[in-house]
């Protein structure tokens, strides 16, 4: 019976198993302590072990692959050999990109030297990926010929893992490829220029506009074929018609990672890696030209997960991850989170990851893969040496994490939300299309705001409005952390989420801020609509959307008499446009005359909470993200007493609480009985 | 200087944290004021802690003078950038493109650092050399090719007080690093009798035994090594290195570059107390 993702967990033979699993690279271990190491890793409560399955690594010669008969240490069989022995699972991720601090991000050093593989930037230049140990030229994923060469590898790995497939092995999941991202390249007119790329974005645009006429009217007109429309190089559109390629380029660079992984999908399903999951990984942001939702509806791919490497001091970015990942996808999962770091980033200690560590949960992500379980070179903080020695502080709170999960059958709760902040995509790509020509990295590094990397000309570019003529990035924005601030004083249960989230879960939300600039698509609109209509609170801004995906006028809008700042009344529920700023007052008002309340609050509404439900029990958690600790009291309709699960590492006794007390950066979780 | 491939092993959390922070502190920490334009008319300027502020200028006509006197007006902040985004894009891309694959990371991005200075649009007060995680890559790579052995390892030791605070070691093989280590990497049991910066020959004959070459080191107070490694100025990292050894909080024992204490095989760690 082939394993299905759910949204809790894996579907193993009809057992619902959650998806809890670490990282030990076999290929950097003595072989001879693998079987030592993995009963370290049993011994910590994971039943399931990951591993990069690195081509470059294995290959010895152009497509010549050692797989244990030269180098003991890269006997997979064997390795995975000795996990099934110890009744454990499995994930593979065999690339073709792992990063993992090799040398080379895993691909032979032979595909790295071939300029025919390099993606190039507006310049024409090879875009060096700067990172430790070794910069090297980034390969482009719009050229086949690069995935023609991983084929051998693949092909020469497919029987060593068909053999280990569940239901005969224990391999029950792979990943494809890994954290596809133009090597975090993200400026929009940075990447990819290449002769491949530029080749598919042309189809790219006839899939989209299908006649050259189409493409001539939404363009402005002189194209003579499709082959000869040029990719945009910077943003100085004085018009729709010269806004249109930056939109369309923006797209097509979301198109080229949705078109990587499905192709490399089909390759995975082709060499017989059926029966399990495939999935893939975000190295950390979701806007674009990431696109977690459109990745698991479009690319064959079953599921998306994003990874974190959280200090203490940022660690809500967690929150916001795992709250998005319960909304937008089909099984939240973070497929590398930090246990330890790799030595160019600033160390994070086991104090970081103490004050991280029930973030998943708490934010309602279902899986986790502690990244890196086991110790190896170019890696610091792992919980399990190189040698298979514990160390006492870091594996005891792995441990004692695992018994929790497993006691409370975590995997079986589900997260409750009452609203959602929702980003959309279409003001994701609108921004995207307005950004200065420049690399983003070094210009963030010198401490540049995201909204100030946006071109000038783009405020007030869509007009509208008096109040929101000016509406541009910065006024996006603003409204977004207006929004933000809103929510968090509201102490309603909420998450980040973008277009593409699960319509069945937007339809049970009281309350969704819709962030809007530019233009807003046709089927995007019918659901914010068709929500509003349901008895939904819909609130829209900085500028309310008036054209649709075609840059036409946005005909589902058009006849809403709108006004701003006073709720309109829309079949049951209501729609409030906020134009410019985010107007905090007005939105509360709308609020406070709905039923819609938190069903929980706290004396200090700078802490986070998060509620739960579990077989029937309501569950809570409490992050004190401030440096000193905190106090305060919990609120709620009916009498009730907290019942402690959980405290840092250690497990409370049944004590009764409703005045609560966290340490710096600690988060707690309890259970809600009414009484 | 650095290799392609080296060896990045033993690192303990607790040392790299210490470590890492002060080497990220310049990086990534520092306050900085920029200014954004475009073919010299000025778009946004920005302080990394109090946000937008007015333009100085709507033009700017000479980048290296607006960034002097934007850090004039702004002496709080560590530098004044004034940058022109399409420019640097092709500045980099000009630079990246003749640019050897087999260069050392530290020298491929000193490399673009030296170009990209050299941009007509962009301004950088005070103007410095190339800094890589606190660390001015120009000097370290003179040293390393013209004053290292064939094989040795850099030891560095940091003080609090008679406490060993942090330590790194990094092996070298002809001008290459090709180890990375932080103290954890030596038998525990024998570290912790180093006491103060008199432990110094100690120390050295301790790495020379464990990683089997030659080690000279730099022995030095935390105050003094944080003060060097925050600053931004490589004239000013020399005077703060030549005064703490004039003042002997410090201790920098190059004997190894000399042919000096012999072989690593043939030294015997010798503890401060028997000393």
């Amino acid at each position: 019976m082939p394993i299905k993702a759910r949204f809790n967990g894996l579907e193993i033979d009809g057992n619902l198993v959650p998806l809890i699993s670490g990282t030990m690279h076999y290929w950097r271990l003595d072989p001879a302590k693998w079987g030592e190491i993995l009963d370290r890793i049993a011994q910590l409560g994971f039943s399931m072990v990951e591993s990069y399955v690195p081509w470059g690594v294995h290959e010895t010669a152009p497509d010549e692959f050692d797989f244990g008969r030269k180098d003991p240490a890269l006997d997979l069989d064997r390795f995975l050999s000795l996990v099934a022995e110890r009744g454990m699972k499995a994930i593979l991720r065999p690339g073709p990109c792992i990063n993992a601090e090799v040398t080379w991000y895993g691909f032979p050093e032979r595909i790295i030297r071939d300029p025919q593989f390099w993606a190039l930037d507006a310049e024409g230049a090879p875009a060096y990926n700067p990172a430790l140990p070794a910069q090297f030229p980034a390969p482009s994923y719009a050229n086949p010929k690069l995935f023609e060469a991983y084929e051998p590898f693949l092909a020469a790995l497919a029987p060593l893992v068909q053999k280990h497939l569940h239901p005969a092995g224990p391999v029950v999941a792979l990943q494809v490829e890994n954290e596809t991202s133009y090597f975090f390249r993200q400026g929009t007119f940075d990447l990819d220029y290449s002769e491949p790329s530029l080749a598919l974005f042309r189809h790219f645009l006839e899939m989209k506009y299908r006649t050259l006429k189409a493409l001539n009217q939404a363009w402005g007109g002189g194209i003579k074929g499709f082959s000869e429309a040029q990719p945009p190089r910077v943003n100085a559109a004085t018009d729709l018609k010269g806004f249109a390629p930056c939109l369309d380029w923006a797209e097509y660079r979301e198109y080229q990672i949705l078109w990587a992984l499905s192709r490399l999908t089909e390759m995975f399903r082709q060499k017989g890696f059926e029966g399990v999951p495939l999935f893939h990984n975000l190295y950390s942001p979701f806007e674009t030209p990431y696109n977690l939702p459109e990745l698991e509806k479009d690319s064959g791919l079953d599921f998306c997960g994003i990874d974190a490497y959280p200090h203490a001091h940022n660690s809500g970015s967690v929150l916001d991850k795992a709250r998005y990942m319960a909304l937008c996808s089909r099984l939240p999962y973070f497929a590398e989170f930090t246990a330890g770091s790799w030595p160019s980033f600033p160390a994070i200690t086991e104090q970081d990851n103490r004050s991280s560590l029930l973030l998943p949960f708490m934010g309602g992500a279902r899986g986790v893969n502690y990244y890196m379980l086991v110790e190896r070179e170019r890696w610091l903080g792992s919980p399990i040496s190189r040698h298979g020695e514990l160390r006492e502080g870091r594996a005891d709170m792995y441990k004692s994490l695992n018994h929790f999960l497993k006691s409370q059958e975590w995997h079986l709760s589900s997260p409750q939300f009452q609203a959602a902040l929702l980003f959309t995509r279409e003001a994701q790509l609108s921004e995207a299309a307005f950004q200065m020509p420049g690399l983003r990295l070094p210009l963030a590094r010198l401490g540049l705001p995201e909204a100030l990397l946006g071109e000038p000309h783009a405020a007030g570019f869509f007009g509208g409005h008096e109040a929101e003529a000016q509406a541009g990035p910065e006024a996006l924005r603003g409204w977004l952390d207006g929004a933000r601030a809103f929510l968090r004083q509201s102490q309603l249960a909420w998450a980040p989420a973008d277009s593409g989230i699960d319509p069945a879960k937007l339809g049970r939300l009281g309350l969704v801020l819709a962030a809007c600039w530019g233009f807003l698509d046709e089927s995007t609109a019918k659901r914010l609509l068709a929500y509003a209509e349901n008895g939904g609170l819909l609130v829209l801004g900085p500028q309310r959307p008036r054209l649709n995906q075609k840059l036409e006028p946005l005909k589902s809008f058009e006849d809403l008499a709108l006004a701003p700042g006073k709720p309109l009344a829309y079949g049951d529920g209501k729609i409030l446009w906020l134009p410019g700023a985010f107007d905090a007052k007005a939105c509360q008002g709308m609020v406070n005359r709905s039923r819609l309340r938190p069903e929980l609050s706290l004396s200090d509404s700078s802490l986070d909470h998060g509620l739960h439900r579990l077989s029937g029990r309501m569950v809570l958690f409490i992050r004190n993200p401030h440096d000193e600790p905190r106090s305060c009291s919990v609120f709620k309709e009916g009498k009730f007493v907290l019942k402690p699960l959980w405290a840092g590492s250690k497990f409370l006794g049944a004590v009764e609480e409703r005045e609560v007390r966290l340490e710096p950066r600690e988060t707690r979780v309890w259970e809600v009985i009414p009484c | 200087m650095l290799s392609r491939d080296p060896r990045i092993d033993d690192i303990g959390d607790l040392s790299w944290e210490r470590l890492g922070g002060l080497a990220f502190a310049h990086e990534n920490l520092a306050r900085r004021v920029v200014l954004l334009h475009r073919k010299g008319r000025a778009l946004a300027c920005w302080d990394t802690q109090a946000g937008r502020l007015p333009l100085p200028a709507p033009k700017v006509e000479d980048a290296q003078a607006l960034a002097e006197s934007l850090k004039a007006a702004h002496p709080e902040a560590l530098e004044a950038w004034v940058v022109e985004p399409e420019a640097l894009r092709a500045d980099l891309a000009k630079a990246q493109m003749g640019l050897s694959l087999d260069l050392g990371l530290d020298v491929f991005l000193r490399h673009i650092w030296e170009h990209r200075m050299q941009g007509p649009g962009l301004g950088l007060a005070p103007r410095r050399e190339f800094m890589w995680y606190g660390l001015p890559m120009a000097r370290l790579q003179k040293f390393c090719d013209n004053l290292l052995p064939e094989r040795c390892c850099f030891t560095l030791a940091v003080f609090e007080g008679q406490e060993l605070w942090a330590g790194l070691l990094a092996e070298f093989e002809g001008p290459q690093l090709v180890g990375l280590h932080t103290l954890d990497a030596l038998p525990q049991a024998e570290l912790a009798s180093a006491q103060g910066i008199e432990a110094a020959p100690f120390l050295l004959a301790l790495v020379s035994n464990t990683l089997q070459r030659p080690a000279f080191g730099w022995f030095v107070q935390k105050d003094d090594f944080a003060a060097w490694m925050r600053c931004a100025d490589a004239e000013a990292k020399a005077e703060i290195f030549q005064r703490g050894i004039l003042e002997r909080r410090s201790h920098f024992d190059a004997a190894a570059l000399m042919g000096g204490p012999g072989r690593a095989e043939s030294l015997r760690p010798i503890p401060p107390s028997e000393g």
